[in-house]
């Protein structure tokens, strides 16, 4: 079937033998389009409690993504890391582990088909906790329906395939300049390679003993940027893990984390393994020596800019 | 020849707002819980009586607006006199055109305008019998249940910028040449605009840096070619099969209760106040993006076909 649609190539690249992969834009594939983008906070009461509801009254649950900012500093009890503080940072998806700012469990963002929430629950009592949120005019259920917050007739809309553009579903577009396309910087996006030795436990030495690693990337765009990161290791091939995340031990203790969080200056990716010996049974975890490559992409967001 | 006017608030007397009762701005919306509405004179509108518009804007201003979230919603009216009077007193209760126009508008950042369109209620002022150029004519803005603290502001007064109609009385001519074949030009130097740019309302498009533009084709998208819903059992691994040949980006969401949350999610045994508990991650192969929760479920993904590589 002959190609239809519209197709954009960036700077220099023949817009008719580019692979898809490599184009700006085709109306064949959707793009993800930020429809609001801002600071919020929540604070929380005396037990801890707090919550920041947003309405959007969409109608649907729309996709989103959160940043939590504060100030990053090494939180593992292995010292000679790094012992610096670095603030303004931001943090992406919580609920989590992080090894730069205290764990977040607490902090649940979600939404629903007319509000976007972050709930702190059991958290730090009686503090401002700062996030940056954006909302996408994408869904994150299935949904066919009528979009409820009112209709925008106005700009340039692109339907997907076999949609009718003036049905005015939003999420029904490839694109429409309701929202601002999410688009991604090739030339600083990249990956980087990260490796820790061989780790365990001796109740001779050390039974609980710890590595880490970090690496940075350091963009040069004098602001924080959404980015996305993804993490592949050597000991699993084949398959990309989105950072942050966390391993458990078989007694459900955290023995791995594996973050990252970005500022004004750098994206830091980093590494902690833990190797915990248990006196009974006589188990304990151990790592092998291993190699880690993350793959990000630093889009033209600046976190900072709400 | 197409026509083209500009009108320009220019006197405190041509802005009305009903916060504070007074003239010298204008509020449209919910301020803290109060409905707001406003009014606008322009005078010297120096169009004959009988004339058809094809294209009437009153640009507003934003000069600072509340902290509310959602749309902006509101009613915009005529005032449907053949002079209407300076605003000395408020002016909202006026008799006003039939043609009005609800509208819902998601506002932009302070400092940017966006654009309420008044064509039809211009063409029942401008067909009045007692219409003569160079008249007054005046709008209202009515508040049409805003959300909480969600409203726009503008006034007169410290201000360098003010609010103005923007009107066009013919349609522009088709000056659209014949086709022509030119050799390709030389590639293009660097600094120069090059692509498709789409700016929000009130932006210009050739001013304004590329972050604040709504879209841009001089840097790729993410692009989704998979994407839905899929049902996930309980520590069972969901594959989800793509065609890629490699590993793209991907995005996934999960539901607990009636929410929808962002993976990976790890509770580490917190309590989860909304969402049932449901913990989940996802990963991605050269063939499958695969997602492994806690809990019998749903789930809503994106895998693009932007490759995670250098």
């Amino acid at each position: 079937m002959t190609d239809i649609g519209f197709k954009a190539s960036v700077r220099l690249q023949n817009v008719f033998n580019t692979e898809d992969v490599d184009l700006a834009f085709l109306t064949k594939y959707p793009t993800i389009k930020v429809l609001r983008k801002a600071a919020s906070t929540v604070v929380t009461d005396g037990s801890g409690n707090g919550t920041r509801t947003i309405p959007h009254n969409f109608g649907f649950s729309p996709s989103y993504q959160v940043f939590l900012k504060g100030t990053a500093s090494w939180q593992q009890s292995l010292s000679g890391v790094d012992a610096s503080s670095y603030s303004n940072a931001y943090f992406a998806n919580p609920p989590n582990a992080s090894n730069w700012f205290s764990n977040m469990y607490y902090i649940h963002p979600y939404t629903d088909d007319n509000n976007f929430y972050v709930q702190v629950a059991g958290g730090p009592a009686s503090t401002t906790i700062n996030f940056v949120y954006y909302l996408f005019l994408d869904l994150a259920e299935e949904y066919t329906g009528a979009v409820s917050n009112g209709e925008n007739s106005v700009g340039t809309k692109f339907s997907r395939a076999t949609k009718n553009v003036l049905e005015r579903k939003p999420y029904q577009y490839t694109y429409t300049s309701e929202g601002r396309s999410l688009r991604f910087n090739p030339t600083k996006s990249g990956d980087l390679s990260m490796s820790l030795p061989e780790l365990f436990g001796s109740l001779l030495t050390d039974p609980d003993p710890e590595e880490a690693v970090y690496g940075e990337v350091t963009h040069g765009l004098g602001y924080p940027p959404f980015y996305l990161a993804y993490f592949e290791k050597a000991s699993s091939p084949n398959y990309l893990y989105e950072t942050n995340r966390y391993s458990l031990d078989d007694f459900d203790n955290v023995v791995e984390i594996i973050d990252s969080w970005c500022d004004a200056t750098r994206i830091r990716f980093s590494w902690w393994r833990q190797a915990l010996k248990n006196p009974a049974p006589l188990t304990s975890t151990t790592w092998d020596e291993d190699t880690m490559t993350i793959k990000y992409l630093i889009f033209d967001e600046d976190l900072s800019d709400t | 020849m197409a026509n083209e006017y500009d009108f320009i608030i220019e006197d405190d007397d041509h802005m009305w707002e009903t916060f504070t009762s007074q003239d010298g701005a204008v509020y449209i919306g919910n301020k803290s819980g109060t409905g707001v509405n406003g009014a606008f004179l322009f005078k010297n509108v120096n169009i004959p009586q009988g004339t058809v518009v094809v294209s009437a804007d009153i640009r507003f201003y934003i000069g600072s607006q509340g902290g509310g979230s959602g749309s902006l919603k509101y009613a915009v009216y005529g005032i449907d006199e053949d002079n209407t009077a300076t605003f000395g007193s408020d002016p909202t209760g006026r008799t006003k055109t039939s043609a009005v126009d609800n509208r819902s508008t998601a506002l932009t950042p302070n400092g940017t305008y966006f654009g309420i369109e008044v064509i039809d209620q211009m063409n029942e002022i401008l067909a009045r019998g007692g219409w003569v150029s160079g008249n007054r004519m005046g709008f209202i803005l009515l508040n049409d249940s805003s959300p909480n603290d969600v409203y726009a502001f503008n006034a007169n007064v410290g201000y360098e910028t003010n609010s103005y109609l923007q009107v066009l009385t013919e349609a522009r001519p088709d000056f659209t040449p014949s086709p022509t074949t030119e050799a390709a030009p030389a590639s293009p130097t660097d600094g120069q605009d090059y692509g498709l740019k789409i700016a929000p309302d009130g932006v210009g498009v050739l001013s304004a840096p590329d972050g604040d533009l709504q879209f841009i084709t001089t840097r790729p998208t993410l692009k989704a070619q998979f994407f839905g819903l899929t049902s996930v059992t309980a520590s069972v691994l969901k594959q989800v099969a793509h065609t890629l040949g490699y590993q793209g980006a991907f995005l996934v969401y999960t539901k607990g209760n009636t929410y929808r949350f962002r993976l990976p999610r790890f509770l580490n045994g917190a309590t989860d106040p909304v969402g049932g508990g449901v913990q989940g991650d996802a990963r991605i192969s050269t063939s499958n993006l695969e997602i492994l929760q806690n809990a019998n479920g749903e789930a809503y993904y994106y895998i693009f076909i932007d490759e995670i590589t250098t």
